[in-house]
């Protein structure tokens, strides 16, 4: 049984203007010590999803969906109770560098708020743990008296990742964890991630806009436009095989210092308005493969090959 | 000046020649003006102002002395008082913006910060003092009382002080609960908020030590700035309540015409706020870490 | 700036707050009030009516003072000396603080320098303290109260005005303008005058509410004109004269009623008016 099943989630925030429907109607499932990658540009929902997973929406709500974890739901929790999923079950890595960490409080203290919340720890065992956590993040230990700013964006990361894994979670929700960092951290963060994830067998839902992170460090990958899963399966056969346009051109648009061609192949257009949604495809106004089913119809997703899933008219199924 | 100083200080009466003269050579009078300035400012840093007119011919600095303990009491109570019910309120309007409780708590304070101190101080000297005696009407303590215990001093004092203090409390806290709102509700959007509540922190935890504790900064450097305020609003409520403090020292020496006194008071005044806004900044210092000289 | 089609829209979004539209309720009741005194007063305030210390009763709505004058009379024809006063001092704190502000902020150089040292002069000495001593020097009155005020008061609003100047000067259509040659003149008056045009208004507006309470403080210190006599004034003589000893409320709750009322309805007005403008330049 997977870890974490999402049926059919719809999240919508409220505007002047109308709902902005900006996940709508998404289902996936994460198994146990599973990396799931979900990609995608700004705005197409995909910190939503996690937002919407940690019940931590703000002026909007989760309108439609069953999120269960290990078989529980979720999303009718009374929030007494979620807050010990919270943390202990499911934990969020954002973005440290841009304010993920308090900067009025050391990162010890942090991490032990974390640890003497939902456990029974005296503050001096849970000094102690948090030490350990940032040895397993190969930060120094006695940095655990510093305050985030001073420490570099890249440490700052792992610190958080380290107060992440402070419960033993079953699942880690990293949401462009490495966005502001230089690639050169990028990287070490991004193999300390893999390599915690292997050793402690936690699952992790990492969310980028770079697809390109997430090839190295997935085993699956999910592709959302506009609210919608488009495309979804191993990382190896969607990088091999992409069958959806909108993932063609991702892959595309990264320049590839071994490509003959000289120019990058961008995307034309723009992210479709979520209140006021066009009809059929969301992708339409902008794929270069649109045909008229494409305008009138809103396509569903099926299995084009084993676990490889596809949302498009164009695209035939598996058999 | 208004008239010659000599004549103020005998409120008129008339001298013989060489008494005034004699007067004239004791205040220094009867040299130039840039150096009696300047002699003066020399005799402020010894801690001489000169001798009070009104209370000839005690020193205006013993005046001062004396009152100054009573005023600070009453408006470093006030200001604790008031950081602490402006931070509770000023929380939770900006946890609840823009909502109803957002919108009383707002519109409440702003209406009560539109009272002038003075009469609200009038007021609860009215209703409180008079018509209900709970509190006494005047003075700092009950005046030629014998105390059995050290204990019995300090609440007979704090009976005394109690509705000044919350007269100023009254007027003055609106400020600092709008400041902590208005930071707190642009702290709210930041990450570290978001973190928290996922940590399964409760409400109150985050409300309270982790946005409110980031919204603080500007309100302890306002507190700078309330004191000077504090200090001229001392002023009214020592008047309406004959608290002995410097602020009713300085009506009285404007009733009564006593300059040097007038002036001494202004000058500690001064000092005292220079000395408030230097330890606020130390304060600022510790509370903020990522400024460390 | 102030096309008609402007104003519509203003008005528009500054009904939607209630508070707003409340202050100026309030505002527009006490200076009709105030301009129809004499039709509205029942007696003349000048006269002795009744007995000392009447309360209050059908003939006396508000009762009498410690020499018989009707309260309510005197509240009503006090409240156009309070007004006045709070109305010519904010005038000047706010011409003289936005001529500073602008000046300074435009020009800068030698001339910014000096006068902002005068501003932080003015700024770090305590208000109230050097007000009292002022007046009393200069003996009390309605004048003296003015004076003093305007001293004090404007250099809040010169740093808030040269701030926002400094910012509009900076931006791109002041550099295009200046690429296109227009003069000093024209730039001020037809950039940043219309820019910094709000925050003046809504500051005004709150100098108004402060120079009121100003004004009524001072009075009841005793600095204040007895024969002109301002809401202030009024609550001066009921201490003096013995209004607790009597426990004549009548005449102490309503002269600070008033004050608060017409402050409060500034401060609210002056409040909206600032997050409109806020809104508006899209700062905050």
């Amino acid at each position: 049984m997977p870890l974490l099943t999402v049926e059919n989630l719809r999240t919508y925030y409220f505007t002047e203007k109308g709902p902005a429907k900006a996940v709508d109607g998404v289902s996936f499932s994460v198994d146990k010590g599973e990396s799931l990658g979900i990609a995608g540009e700004s705005g197409c929902g995909k910190s939503t999803v996690a937002l919407s997973i940690m019940r931590l929406i703000k002026g909007g709500k989760v309108v439609q969906g069953n999120i269960t974890l290990d078989g529980t739901p979720l999303l009718d929790m009374p929030i007494r109770d979620f807050r010990r999923i919270r943390w202990e079950r499911i934990s969020l890595v954002s973005q440290a560098a841009m304010g993920g960490l308090n900067p009025v409080y050391r990162i010890g203290d942090q991490i032990v708020e974390a640890i003497t919340t939902h456990t029974k720890s005296k503050k001096a065992e849970a000094w102690k743990r948090a030490e350990e956590l940032l040895k397993q993040v190969e930060i120094d230990p006695s940095r655990a008296s510093n305050y985030p700013h001073e420490l570099s964006g890249g440490m700052r990361q792992r610190a958080m990742i380290a107060m992440a894994l402070a419960l033993n979670p079953e699942l880690v929700i990293a949401d462009e964890p490495t966005t502001a960092l230089d690639v050169v951290t990028q990287a070490q963060v991004l193999k300390l991630m893999r390599g915690l994830q292997r050793e402690l067998n936690v699952s992790i839902i990492l969310i980028s806009h770079d697809l390109s992170i997430l090839g190295q460090t997935c085993d699956r990958i999910i592709i959302m436009y506009a609210g919608k899963i488009v495309e979804m399966g191993d990382v190896q056969a969607l990088f091999r095989e992409p069958r959806h346009p909108y993932t063609k051109a991702l892959l595309s648009s990264f320049p590839d210092i071994k490509s003959e061609s000289r120019t990058l192949t961008v995307l034309p257009g723009s992210p479709p308005d979520l209140i006021d949604t066009p009809s059929g495809c969301r992708f339409y106004p902008r794929c270069p493969q649109v045909q008229d089913i494409c305008k009138a119809k809103e396509p569903t997703i099926i299995e084009v090959a084993p676990k490889h899933y596809v949302a498009c008219h164009q695209v035939k199924g598996a058999s | 000046m208004p008239g010659n100083p000599v004549d103020v200080f005998t409120g008129g009466v008339k001298l013989t020649v060489e008494a005034r003269q004699a007067l004239i050579e004791r205040f220094g009078l009867d040299a130039p003006l840039w150096e009696q300035f300047w002699r003066y400012i020399i005799n402020a840093f010894q801690g001489d102002f000169g001798l009070s007119f009104y209370y000839f011919p005690k020193p205006v600095w013993d005046a001062m002395m004396e009152a100054l303990p009573w005023t600070l009491l009453v408006i470093l109570s006030s200001l604790i008082l008031q950081v602490i019910i402006g931070y509770f309120l000023g929380a939770t309007a900006a946890w609840k913006v823009g909502t109803k409780t957002d919108s009383i708590l707002q519109t409440f304070s702003l209406a009560i910060f539109s009272a002038p101190l003075f009469w609200v101080a009038m007021i609860l000297l009215y209703v409180f003092g008079f018509q209900l005696d709970w509190f006494p009407l005047s003075g700092c303590f009950t005046a030629g009382a014998t105390y059995s215990s050290p204990l019995e001093y300090i609440a007979d004092i704090m009976k005394h002080a109690a509705l000044p203090i919350i007269a100023l409390t009254i007027a003055q806290y609106a400020s600092y609960q709008l400041i902590l709102r208005n930071t707190m509700v642009g702290v709210l959007k930041e990450q570290y908020i978001l973190t928290a509540e996922a940590k399964g922190l409760s409400e109150s935890r985050i409300k309270y030590r982790h946005a409110a504790r980031n919204a603080l900064l500007p309100m302890i450097t306002f507190l700078g700035v309330s004191f000077a305020v504090s200090i001229g609003g001392s002023v009214f409520i020592e008047t309406v309540f004959s608290y002995p403090g410097i602020g009713k020292l300085i009506y009285d020496s404007v009733l009564c015409r006593d300059y040097p006194l007038l002036q001494g008071c202004f000058f500690m005044f001064s000092l005292v706020v220079l000395v408030v806004n230097f330890v606020v900044d130390i304060a600022y210092m510790y509370l903020d870490p990522r400024i460390r000289y | 700036m102030l096309k008609k089609s402007n104003l519509i829209e203003f008005w528009r979004v500054y009904k939607q707050r209630k508070t707003a539209v409340f202050g100026l309720a309030i505002v527009a009741v006490f200076v009709l009030a105030i301009v129809f005194a004499p039709y509205i007063a029942p007696y003349d305030p000048s006269l002795r009516i009744g007995a000392a210390f009447e309360s209050p009763s059908w003939q006396h709505l508000l009762g009498t003072n410690d020499i018989g004058v009707d309260i309510l009379s005197e509240l009503i024809y006090a409240g156009r000396i309070s007004l006045m006063v709070g109305l010519i001092a904010a005038s000047l704190v706010v011409m003289t603080g936005s001529t500073v502000g602008l000046i300074s902020g435009y020009f800068g150089g030698v001339v910014d320098e000096i006068l902002m040292r005068m501003t932080d002069i003015v700024l770090i000495l305590p208000r109230f303290p050097l007000m009292i001593v002022m007046a009393a020097y200069l003996g009390p009155g309605m004048w003296t109260i003015i004076f003093v005020y305007s001293v004090v008061g404007w250099a809040s609003l010169a740093r808030q005005v040269r701030s926002q100047v400094l910012s509009v000067k900076e931006s791109t259509f002041v550099e295009a303008s200046r690429a296109i040659g227009a003069g000093n003149t024209h730039i001020m008056t037809s950039h940043i005058l219309p820019n910094i045009g709000g925050i003046i208004i809504a500051n005004g507006v709150m100098e108004i509410m402060f120079a009121i309470l100003t004004e009524a403080g001072l009075s009841f210190l005793g600095l204040g004109d007895p024969t002109h006599k301002s809401w202030g004034v009024m609550l001066y003589f009921a201490q003096i004269r013995g209004a607790f000893l009597r426990g004549a409320w009548w005449w102490i709750f309503p002269p600070g009623l008033c004050i608060s009322l017409i402050s409060c309805g500034f401060n609210f007005i002056g409040t909206a008016l600032n997050d409109l403008f806020g809104l508006k330049l899209g700062k905050r």
